[in-house]
């Protein structure tokens, strides 16, 4: 190497051939090739100065070294005077008069990687890896470049970004990374770090850790495994900007990641990772915050960004895994902003365990999966990323918020469905469909959850319609021959009170729902009596059932109870009608009025 | 009737001017050959009736054609009792303008 000028072909190409260190290069033909032309035998070479090569015309003078043998390939020469050119929009040195230095040479020296190629490579010429340098197989075609401007360029164009290269590095956009670039470059920031995590199964067994990408055009996953693990770890840190090149672009998996990219990266024994220390143009996070009132709007399973004030902290706990079975940590914690309400947010393993919420900190979370058990619930995603009092526009007005306002606000959650009753009270205005009802699963705890719904009856049980009540304290009395007896009161009464038990089916235009009808419902369902309906149900059956079959098909607003009852070991939620009025129509009109106008078609 | 018959208001009878149209509204007032009836949007329209139909309730839906002098010509009415809520008529109203596909 010491025979070969340095740079030389690096100069040549940047059009530095002027440069006293240029004075005279030496450099190595490592090929030559016969042009015949109109004017007679021309001669390609590719000259190399050890690191690169380039290709070269010897002028039709001094065809007559080749010819004589005095050039051959790997022949040394030095270059006396050369001209710059361009030939089919590819840069060409004329080689107008030479020396050769030395004819016979064994061996191609170094091992030069064509100089058209590294120019567009700048970024990445130095690389902490360890192992093989960067080796390239010398080659007359251009291979694909970095720039995204320059995918299915002409020849030409290729000219003209081979000068640009020298002064911009080029930097592919994570945005614009695909399987089909094979050389690129991406400036980075690694937003967040996974731990390292080791599997075991039937297949093969290893670790992996990954990290999230990000730039200001995009973002994407990165993993590495079992080797890579050890190679890698240490040196990737979060929120520090890295070059990184030459890793594999793979189909990203979705269910493993938050990530909205089509691709992922795999980093591998080739993969370049390069500290960067200029992290002006790489933003720090991207976020896309949604209101906590708004995430009603997302469906379970999307993944959204919050920003909130941590009001509660559950603490804590260890729980066994229902997918994996492994014992996890976690922590739910209940986050508010200014749209006043609140949401609880699950942390997982390492972030629930490091996890400090004292002085009601504000949080962004990144990359959370909404779920809808009790309403909307979020959980932060393995890939998700938490950040404890950012200082970042949106936080900071968030806590200027809470401390003003937000510590004496009161919230609405989304377990009930309702602003009305958060205290379970009787007066429900809000409507909600059958399947909605089921859906929030509304009733779903032993506490008493209230709605109101518009349904229509569409079958009621004929037997056990009714209970013999007792006249004063309606409870069940029991037939002892020739009287009906209160144990509560003590009392013989002639002839009981029957009370209304139905049980009926109602439906909606969305689902149907079996409920319970105490007295109070049950006479307006039935128009009649309980007393009335029991005496016809002995004496006249067929008109009994009749008279049923006439409650049917009739439409009521209906105020229901749900609530989880236990018996013999089953929970089911029940239902039943408190309530039960003719609709108002007026009324109703009112509030499909509201409906329509917010549905904003 | 076959022909969609859009709900009007007196404000919407400027586009529906030698249309068939349906009319809901309060009677003000009735003579054998007028009438004064308020539509849904408050305004008053002067009516032409059609003698052989008989008026029993405050509240009726006329259907006709709106004249170029923008009166209205009854062909036929219906009685819809004493207790209507105006601004619910005019809501229909006013979602037969907004999505006519609906209704028409």
């Amino acid at each position: 190497m010491e025979q070969l000028t340095k740079n030389a072909i690096k100069n040549f190409f940047e059009d530095k051939g002027d440069l006293p260190e240029n004075n005279l290069p030496v450099v190595q033909v490592i090929n030559i090739k016969r042009i015949p032309t109109a004017t007679g035998l021309r001669y390609r070479l590719v000259i190399s100065d050890g690191n690169h090569f380039m290709q070269a015309m010897l002028s039709a003078a001094q065809g007559g070294l080749i010819e004589s043998g005095q050039i051959d390939k790997n022949s040394i020469i030095k270059i006396l005077k050369s001209n710059p050119n361009s030939l089919q929009g590819r840069r060409v040195l004329v080689l107008v008069n030479l020396e050769v230095v030395n004819t016979t040479v064994p061996d191609k020296i170094g091992q030069p990687v064509n100089v058209e190629n590294a120019m567009n490579d700048t970024s990445a010429t130095t690389s902490v890896n360890s192992a093989s340098p960067s080796v390239q197989k010398p080659s007359y075609q251009p291979t694909a470049q970095a720039q995204p401007q320059s995918m299915g360029q002409s020849r030409g164009a290729l000219n003209q970004s081979a000068v640009n290269n020298s002064i911009n590095p080029s930097v592919t956009s994570i945005k614009s990374l695909n399987p089909y670039q094979t050389k690129w470059t991406i400036k980075a920031r690694v937003s967040q770090k996974s731990d390292i995590k080791t599997w075991h199964n039937a297949k093969s067994d290893g670790k992996l850790f990954s990290v999230n990408l990000l730039d200001s055009s995009g973002e994407i996953k990165a993993t590495a495994f079992n080797d890579q693990v050890d190679r890698l770890y240490n040196l990737l840190e979060e929120d520090k900007v890295y070059y990184i090149s030459r890793a594999r672009i793979t189909i990203a998996r979705k269910q493993f990641s938050t990530i909205d990219n089509e691709y992922e990266l795999s980093l591998d024994n080739g993969t370049e990772i390069e500290v960067c220390s200029d992290e002006a143009a790489v933003p720090q996070a991207n976020y896309n915050f949604v209101k906590i009132k708004e995430i009603d709007n997302f469906d379970k399973g999307a993944v959204i960004d919050v920003v909130g004030v941590v009001k509660d902290d559950n603490g804590l706990q260890e729980i066994v895994s229902k997918t994996t079975g492994k014992p996890t940590k976690k922590r739910e914690l209940v986050v508010v902003d200014e749209t006043q309400k609140q949401i609880r947010l699950t942390l997982w393993d390492r972030v629930a365990e490091s996890f400090d919420s004292s002085g009601f900190p504000v949080i962004t979370a990144k990359g959370c999966r909404v779920g809808d058990f009790n309403g909307r619930t979020l959980s932060l995603s393995s890939g998700g990323a938490l950040k404890k009092n950012p200082n970042i526009p949106e936080a900071n007005s968030l806590k200027e918020w809470y401390n003003s306002d937000g510590q004496t606000t009161t919230y609405t959650s989304f377990s009930s469905q309702n602003q009305a009753f958060d205290n379970g009270g009787q007066g429900s205005n809000k409507k909600v469909s059958l399947l909605q009802a089921k859906r929030d699963n509304l009733g779903g705890s032993e506490r008493p959850e209230f709605f109101t719904t518009r349904a229509t009856v569409v079958y009621i049980k004929p037997e056990n319609v009714a209970y013999p009540a007792c006249p004063a304290c309606k409870k069940k009395t029991s037939n002892i021959g020739d009287g009906w007896r209160c144990e509560k009161c003590e009392k013989v009464f002639a002839s009981p009170d029957w009370r209304y038990i139905l049980t009926l089916r109602i439906a909606d235009p969305t689902s149907q729902l079996f409920v319970n009808a105490f007295d109070d419902a049950g006479n307006v369902l039935v128009g009649k009596s309980a007393n009335m309906a029991m005496d016809l149900k002995d004496n006249d059956n067929s008109s009994f059932m009749r008279m049923l079959g006439e409650c049917l098909n009739k439409t009521y607003t209906l105020k229901i109870k749900a609530r989880t009852e236990t018996y013999n070991d089953a929970a089911n939620v029940k239902y039943t009608i408190i309530d039960a009025s003719p609709i108002d129509y007026v009324k109703e009109a009112h509030f499909l009025i509201e409906e329509i106008e917010k549905m904003n078609i | 009737m076959e022909k969609p018959t859009p709900r009007i208001n007196s404000g919407l009878r400027q586009k529906y001017i030698d249309k068939t149209v349906r009319l809901t509204g309060k009677v003000v007032s009735f003579t054998g050959e007028s009438a004064l009836v308020e539509s849904s949007d408050g305004g008053q329209i002067i009516i032409k009736t059609n003698r052989d139909t008989t008026w029993g309730t405050s509240y009726v839906e006329l259907i006709g054609r709106v004249e170029k002098d923008f009166t209205f010509t009854e062909f036929s009415s219906i009685n819809l009792g004493e207790n209507i809520d105006l601004k619910l008529v005019d809501k229909v109203v006013e979602y037969g303008q907004k999505y006519p596909d609906l209704f028409e």
